[in-house]
């Protein structure tokens, strides 16, 4: 007990305490502590364990700002509290009859500039985010308190809940996930947060909503006719690539089979069923709309096209890509061809400058550190984490023919293109609906697919541009809060895939095997 | 010959240049015994007056051969009609007239749609396009003038369409023009009243294969007028035209303040007659430079400049106005595509003072038949202003040496000539298919009048 203040307590009974608090004994008898004083003035007082010493509790400074239950009982509780030098507080939600703990992994902190303002200046994550489903839908639709304790303070207050939709819960918490910042560290905190039930809360909510949005899609089918493939692509936001693609695909010569659009937002539904049957009619052909009810991200609408796709041979085209007329006549042999064997199929993007924007895809990842500084030193918390990044190959070098005249395995290809068999998609369960809206989810199917299936390759004559981002309207925060929310999920998924392929090879020669790799081989 | 127009606008409904000679080819189609007619696509304010419920396409009220067309779902950016049921009716309407040559007048409001929708009504028939602007190459109205700093643009490209429209990416500037060159395709020919024109759109993508230069011809105007006619002093300019910012008003003004400023002001003094329309559609800003202009003007000139306004004219008002004024200005500060301004004033042997610029360059030979000066140059143009008023020996000069534009019937005759060389090749070749129009297009031999419009139709571009 060197170098602390000497504290007499009088009226401490040795006897009592030790047989009331058996970890004391054991303290004792380990050498740890000296004697049963001296394990009350370090351990038992903040524990609590003997109430010789009788304290008011602090109140502390605590604001609940939004508490927001949804329709399928997922509750959001956005404050701030200043708690800055406590122990780790609980968190609490107490009803007539029932109590409800909010776990430590439920819960993240972050800055609020607001709160050091106003409050205390300095390094301390005063926000908090709470996020979890209650058991029951209704459970939590009622005024409520809302406790916090910890040893050293409480605070209390009654909450109302403000009764939301699913998807604007969720949205809301992708957003904070996207615009919040931590003195801790954003990455660390979040991966805490995203790597515990709060994780596996968010993936359920967005499967509900998925599962709403395509419980019953509108699909209407335009000059229908038997098709060799189906072209896919998902719309959201812009009808643009509806007025471009068929027409620059057809202009160049290549023939689509059926296209198939999903449409993410069906509010554009009226101008996209509308340029369908125009362009169906002025040049005979099959236009294949499937409206869902919103926004179930692109691994979802995906899904459903496939399911519902005229031809077993699939070509899923991003709205932004388009067809350089000077390739159009590789890219209509590769359609041309037979089966595509067990092989995911990636096309050689280019950017409209005709350098490469993709050739495959590795996998990468960053180290992330916690950082301290004055929040408190709670050894529960994670101090350090590892995210994956999925990286292109050859982005933005210059192209060469003579490199590209054979298919090549990598690691994984980008959802912007991406060509296969119907059977094998389904054999893999078809994209993971894990990842919200979209991101992340194409180099999952590729680890799944190699796993599983077959090998993923580049082939060489699947030449196309890709405009990146520039086929939907996905601009609001929530999308960028579901990106890094699926970094996440995606490298808790797939930690392990990274120690084997750590540093990323040159793609290799596509094994000869494959019926379509040959045939590209052959040309 | 049956032969289907397709305008837009009509003259009858909002009078404009595109949609008067498309007018004048279709009347004077019909004096040479073909068998025409005209479907003029109008502005969605005008289907409240002239539209009736549920038809996409009207008869025009009164008149025969003539029809309203109302498209729904118009997209200016794509210069796109969505709407399957529009392009339906219009493909069926062309499919009963049978025609053996549909000729587009413009794509705004049309929709590029529609020259696919008329391939597939009409597989036989000759398919062109008459550009009247700049309209699919630049999204600035077609003005090809820089939306911030005014400038002349001299060539688009995604970085500097990006610079106008910071909105839109360079890379949709790129898929625009691709999509429209996908519908543009399907045309025989592409008919451009000035080389200028042709090469812009040759330089943008069309192929020169396919693109001919044909002046506009007018109604003439002037038969009964008689054209040595001037003022004793010889004095007087006048403008006509759209009272707009790119039709330079204001360089005019800046020419006269730059006489009275230096006093060059000729002992007769000037007046210069604005006739202008439209004033509208002019910005603020633009008008209200005009306003200070011309304040400042009173002061600098001691009344011997004298302006004066006298508003919009009608085509029967023309021979009046030109008999006021000695002298034509056409300072516009754009890229005039053709001048029909300068087919007026020869028609009444007015001598032209114009920019030297685009059509304008073309059309203009400088002391033979009219006068140029640097584009946007206000000082070039008051030295020719002081040099030229009072001078009636270069007058007469010039005014002798104008030849009278060309009429609206020789300007269809040669249209004519241009589809019938199509329609002859294509009989040689056994017909194109619908599929695949734009590989089977039979080269017009006059194709290479669009580099030196010598030959008949481009003569007197």
């Amino acid at each position: 007990m060197a170098k602390t203040f000497p504290v007499s307590v009088p009226k401490f009974d040795e006897r009592h305490y030790l047989d009331v608090n058996a970890n004391a004994k054991d303290a004792i008898k380990s050498g740890n502590v000296d004697g049963a004083f001296e394990h009350y003035l370090r351990h038992g007082i903040d524990e609590n364990k003997y109430t010789l010493i009788r304290r008011e509790a602090t109140t502390l400074a605590c604001s609940a700002d939004r508490f927001l239950v949804s329709e399928s009982g997922f509750c959001l509780l956005l404050g701030w509290l200043a708690d800055e030098g406590c122990d780790p507080p609980r968190f609490r939600l107490v009803g007539g009859d029932f109590n409800v703990e909010i776990p430590p992994t439920a819960i993240f902190r972050h800055a609020r500039k607001d709160v050091e303002e106003s409050v205390k200046g300095g390094a301390y994550d005063y926000g908090f985010v709470a996020f979890g489903q209650s058991p029951s839908k209704s459970l939590l639709k009622q005024s409520l308190l809302f406790q916090i304790n910890s040893v050293a303070g409480a605070f209390q207050t009654k909450i109302t809940p403000e009764l939301i939709s699913d998807k604007r819960l969720m949205d809301i918490l992708l957003q904070m996930i996207a615009v919040t910042e931590a003195h801790a560290g954003k990455e660390v905190t979040l991966y805490q947060f995203l790597s515990g039930a709060a994780g596996g809360s968010l993936v359920e909510l967005f499967r509900t909503h998925v599962a709403a949005s395509t419980a019953s899609p509108y699909i209407e089918r335009f000059r229908p006719r038997k098709v060799s493939h189906s072209f896919i692509s998902v719309l959201f936001g812009s009808t643009e690539p509806i007025k471009l693609q068929p027409i620059l695909f057809n202009a160049a010569k290549v023939d689509f089979g059926e296209w198939i659009y999903v449409c993410n937002s069906p509010e554009d539904a009226g101008a996209v069923l509308c340029y369908a049957r125009l362009i169906s009619d002025l040049y005979d052909v099959m236009i294949t709309v499937i409206v869902l009810g919103d926004n179930a991200g692109f691994g979802a609408a995906n899904n459903v096209a496939i399911e519902h796709a005229a031809s077993d041979r699939i070509i899923i085209i991003n709205p932004d890509i388009h067809v350089f007329p000077a390739h159009a006549a590789q890219v209509q042999r590769v359609l041309s061809d037979g089966d595509f064997g067990t092989t995911l199929w990636g096309g050689l993007l280019f950017y409209d400058e005709h350098t490469l924007m993709h050739s495959g895809m590795y996998i990468d990842a960053d180290s992330f550190v916690r950082r301290n500084s004055l929040n408190r030193h709670d050894e529960a918390a994670v101090s350090s984490c590892r995210l994956l990044r999925v990286e292109h190959f050859d982005k933005s070098v210059p192209f060469n023919e003579r490199d590209w005249q054979e298919p090549r395995e990598v690691t994984a290809i980008t959802g912007a293109v991406m060509a296969f068999n119907k059977a094998q998609f389904e054999q893999v369960n078809g994209f993971s609906t894990q990842y919200i809206y979209g991101h992340y989810e194409d180099a999952d199917l590729s680890l799944r697919w190699k796993k599983s299936v077959g090998q993923v390759a580049v082939h060489p004559f699947l030449r196309l541009i890709h405009l990146e981002g520039q086929g939907s309207r996905a601009r609001g925060e929530e999308y960028r809060g579901a990106s890094i929310a699926n970094r996440h999920f995606f490298s808790a998924n797939h930690a392990d895939s990274l120690d084997k392929r750590r540093k990323p090879a040159r793609p290799r020669a596509a094994a000869g095997s494959d019926r379509a790799a040959a045939a590209a081989r052959g040309r | 010959m049956r032969i289907v127009f397709i305008s837009y606008l009509h003259p009858a409904v909002a009078p404009g240049g595109e949609q008067q000679l498309a007018y004048e080819l279709f009347q004077a189609a019909l004096r040479q015994g073909h068998d025409a007619y005209l479907i003029a696509a109008l502005e969605a304010e005008h289907e409240a007056v002239y539209g009736k419920p549920g038809a996409p396409i009207v008869p025009m009220p009164g008149e025969e051969r003539q029809y309203f067309y109302f498209p729904q779902r118009y997209d200016f950016l794509h210069l796109s009609v969505g709407d399957w049921r529009s392009v339906q009716f219009l493909r069926e309407l062309i499919e009963r007239l049978a025609p053996e040559v549909v000729h587009f007048h413009h794509y705004h409001r049309v929709g590029v749609e529609s020259i696919r929708a008329a391939r597939q009504a009409a597989p036989g028939a000759v398919i062109g396009m008459t550009f009247h602007e700049m309209m699919a190459i630049c999204l600035a109205d077609g003005q090809m003038v820089k939306k911030n700093s005014r400038e002349l643009c001299q060539a688009a490209s995604p970085v500097a369409c990006n610079k106008c429209f910071p909105d839109l990416r360079p890379e949709f500037v790129t898929l625009r023009a691709a999509r429209l060159q996908a519908f543009l395709a399907e045309c025989d020919v592409f008919v451009f009243p000035s080389e200028f024109l042709a090469e812009r759109y040759v330089d943008w993508g069309l192929p020169p294969e396919k693109c001919v230069a044909i002046a506009n011809g007018q109604v003439n105007l002037g038969d009964e007028f008689d054209r040595s006619q001037h003022s004793r002093q010889v004095n007087r300019f006048g403008f006509f035209g759209q009272f707009l910012d790119n039709k330079g008003v204001d360089v005019i003004l800046d020419a006269l303040l730059v006489l009275g400023r230096e006093k060059r002001i000729p002992e007769a003094g000037i007046v210069v007659e604005i006739n202008g329309g439209n004033k509208q559609y002019a910005t603020q800003a633009f008008l209200e430079k005009v306003l200070r202009q011309t304040e400042e003007l009173k002061k600098v000139t001691t009344g011997r400049i004298e302006v004066r306004e006298r508003g919009p004219y009608g085509r029967d008002q023309l021979a009046e106005r030109m008999a006021s004024v000695d002298w034509v200005l056409v300072p516009s500060t754009w890229w005039e595509i053709f001048g029909l301004v300068v087919s007026e004033a020869w028609m009444f042997g007015r001598p032209v003072i114009a920019s030297a610029i685009a059509g304008l360059k073309e059309r203009i030979t400088p002391g033979v038949n009219g006068f140029t000066f640097a584009p946007r140059d206000a000082r070039a143009l008051a030295d020719l202003m002081a040099a030229l008023a009072g001078d009636e020996e270069q007058w007469s000069e010039v005014n002798e040496a104008i030849e009278q534009p060309w009429t609206e019937i020789e300007m269809f005759e040669a249209y004519r000539s241009v589809w019938e060389e199509i329609a002859e090749q294509r009989r040689d070749v056994g017909g194109i298919a619908v599929d695949a129009p734009d590989v089977a297009v039979v080269k017009p031999p006059r194709k290479e009048a669009r580099k030196k419009p010598a030959g008949r139709a481009a003569a007197p571009v």
